[in-house]
């Protein structure tokens, strides 16, 4: 009886080695506060839910203390279900993916039927390659600052991709830091706005969109990827994915597909590639002093791309006739953040007039920011990848 | 007839797929000709040995092609077919030995090279007439072999640095990015270039769409008065501009069709339920009558 009491007590104390209690740190003790402000901050106050409450929980599977015996149950571990699911991230399968949904949802008719927003979209990608050069002065290396750089795009699948191919050792760090600042647009966008624009010029109305014809929408996407990837190539895989799925919007033969790529599909790969992405942050690999440095620099680089867009915009209207003047407060729209930097203009607009809707002309820059950001990237994975 | 035209280009252009993933893409590497105290093979001798590097960034199999060393036999040796070894992953190397003891294995051929002259060898594709790659390898020193200087290019020279299934050249670093450091350190030629080719990319593209607006409205103010363009007109103050109906309209497209968390405070249009299943319903199967109009 003796013997057999302590072999159970033996087993009992081999099994405490392998719980969370026996393998817990304090770098992941703050992994696991930090997934739960994820998940209060989308919870509580609705920042960008989608995005959060997946990347939070995932923070909390991926930084659960285990003891590392081949059980395959971390997320580099080969062969453990989350290491399968994280290829997508790795290999760079989710991010095309997520950009066709995109492009099946997006209506581009306010930038085919103002097409000048365009450079608004170009003039925000400015804050990839500002915090690119502010990155290379705090010691990164050109490909690790270019997939830093890339968070300044506001977009987190290209942001990604581009790490994916770039830097993958500072994938997890550029991911958290891409998505927790596009759901932190409503409160880093509205006081730089305010503060380069003046009130004369926040209440500058716009002149309506024209009706954009069913032949503009569909060549829109085919133009668009032969002139995009035409010269840029290296950006294929994301922006074919985005202008195909526009083509089966707006074709209107192809209903049932387009649905399924803005409706389940893009919810299914937002789904893992989250969860995996939150994952991905095990304390270990991401409590270092350059995840610091990566947010800091995520946080500037969205700063310069607001302020690049807004005054990017008032620079424009020197240009422009008195009817045709645009107003600066859809600067901000010029990143990537579909549709929240848009809703930012909106917001921002009515305060100062409350008849003055910015939205259907801040959605131009909105979507011209999504096919800036991928060029921005195929620009960088050509120059250093 | 159009039908049949339609799938004789499929046919045709699926060919022609296959056929950029086949052996075309093979290039003789590197050459050892005397072997005196260099590379072993598998049954501890050392003789002479060829490599050939997969140039694609595919997977090119070699089984059925032919090696040789006379013009007048392009087949004389057959790469046996079916060896999962004649699979070479993309950007990969194969070494094959002259011994001309072809019973050793796939990759000992039927041939030997001769080291007191120069010796040409021919690689040829499957159907035994077109050639892929040949080389002409001058007389070496022993334990010196023939090589390109970059693996797949086109410069070939002696390699005092013999090396059998790796890299002709090792590269240790990135060019690339050594360069990027080296000449652009702030970053600000890489900014100021590709901020360029952002705006040019955008702009091309906005060009475009401007000139194809003017042509669509050309288009349409020939045959009857344009609809595409809304003029501003005078404001009825007791109207509800359009723009305040766009954006009413908007909110409530953005409404309906976001994914929210308390529906209970979100406006949402009831969808007409069915009580049968999609996949017993014909009209779900069948693609809409096209419009006409």
């Amino acid at each position: 009886m003796g013997d057999f009491l302590n072999f159970i007590g033996q087993n009992l104390q081999e099994f405490y080695t392998y719980t969370g209690f026996a393998n817990a740190t304090a770098g992941h003790l703050v992994m696991i506060v930090v997934g739960l402000v994820f998940i209060f901050l989308a919870v509580k106050y609705e920042f960008e839910p989608m995005l959060l409450i997946p990347i939070g929980f995932g923070m909390l599977i991926g930084n659960i203390p285990f003891k590392e015996v081949g059980l395959q149950l971390g997320i580099y571990e080969q062969g453990s279900v989350m290491n399968i699911l994280y290829q997508g991230v790795v290999q760079g399968w989710y991010p095309p993916l997520i950009f066709l949904g995109i492009g099946a949802m997006t209506d581009f008719s306010a930038l085919i039927s103002n097409p000048k927003l365009m450079l608004i979209g170009a003039a925000a990608q400015v804050g990839i390659f500002g915090a690119y050069a502010i990155a290379l002065q705090m010691g990164f290396d050109p490909s690790q600052a270019g997939a830093i750089g890339i968070i300044g795009g506001a977009d987190g699948p290209t942001a990604i991709f581009l790490s994916s191919k770039l830097a993958p050792n500072l994938m997890g760090a550029i991911a958290v830091s891409a998505y927790s600042y596009m759901a932190l647009v409503p409160v880093i966008q509205p006081p730089i706005m305010r503060l380069l624009t003046t009130k004369k010029e926040r209440v500058i109305r716009m002149r309506p969109p024209r009706v954009v014809s069913q032949t503009e929408k569909i060549i829109f996407p085919i133009a668009g990827l032969l002139l995009t990837t035409f010269v840029v190539p290296s950006g294929l895989p994301l922006l074919g994915m985005l202008f195909f799925g526009n083509l089966l919007k707006e074709s209107g033969v192809t209903r049932r597909l387009a649905e399924t790529a803005r409706g389940p599909l893009i919810d299914t790969i937002t789904i893992l590639l989250g969860i995996t992405v939150g994952a991905s942050t095990q304390a270990t690999q991401f409590l270092t002093l350059d995840s610091i440095k990566i947010f800091g620099l995520g946080a500037l680089s969205f700063v310069i791309a607001t302020a690049s867009g807004v005054l990017f915009v008032k620079l424009f209207n020197l240009f422009l006739s008195k009817d045709n003047k645009i107003n600066p407060l859809i600067g901000n729209a010029g990143v990537s953040a579909v549709p929240d930097s848009a809703r930012i203009s909106q917001t921002v607009g009515l305060e100062y007039d409350p008849k003055n809707h910015l939205l259907m002309h801040a959605m131009g820059p909105n979507v011209a920011g999504v096919i800036g950001s991928a060029v921005a990237a195929g620009i960088l994975l050509g120059f250093l990848g | 007839m159009k039908k049949r035209i339609s799938i004789l280009v499929l046919g045709l252009f699926v060919g022609v797929l296959a056929y950029a993933q086949q052996a075309t893409q093979m290039r003789f590497n590197e050459v050892l000709v005397t072997n005196h105290s260099n590379y072993v093979d598998g049954y501890g001798e050392r003789v002479a040995w060829i490599e050939l590097f997969n140039t694609s960034y595919n997977v090119v199999n070699i089984g059925g092609c032919y090696l040789t060393n006379d013009p007048n036999q392009p087949m004389m040796y057959m790469i046996p077919k079916g060896d999962v070894l004649t699979r070479i992953q993309q950007r990969q190397h194969v070494l094959f030995y002259a011994d001309g003891k072809p019973g050793r294995g796939t990759f000992h051929l039927n041939f030997t090279l001769d080291s007191a002259s120069v010796n040409t060898i021919y690689l040829f594709n499957a159907d035994g007439k077109s050639m892929i790659d040949s080389v002409v390898v001058p007389v070496l020193p022993a334990d010196v072999s023939w090589g390109r200087l970059l693996d797949g290019e086109s410069n070939w020279s002696m390699m005092q640095r013999v090396t059998p299934s790796t890299n002709n050249k090792t590269l240790d670093s990135n060019e690339k990015i050594e360069k990027f450091s080296q000449e652009d350190p702030d970053g600000v030629g890489m900014s100021l270039s590709a901020v360029s080719v952002v705006f040019a990319v955008l702009l091309l593209l906005a060009v475009f769409f401007i000139g194809l607006a003017n042509v669509i409205k050309r288009a349409s103010n020939s045959g009857k008065k344009s609809q595409a363009t809304v003029k501003p007109t005078a404001v009825d103050p007791n109207e509800v501009p359009g723009e305040v109906m766009a954006a009413i309209s908007m909110a409530l497209y953005e409404m309906s069709n976001d994914a929210h968390d308390i529906e209970n405070t979100v406006l949402t249009i009831a969808r007409t339920r069915r009580s049968y299943s999609p996949w017993s319903s014909k009209i779900y199967g069948l693609r809409e009558i096209p419009n006409k109009k």
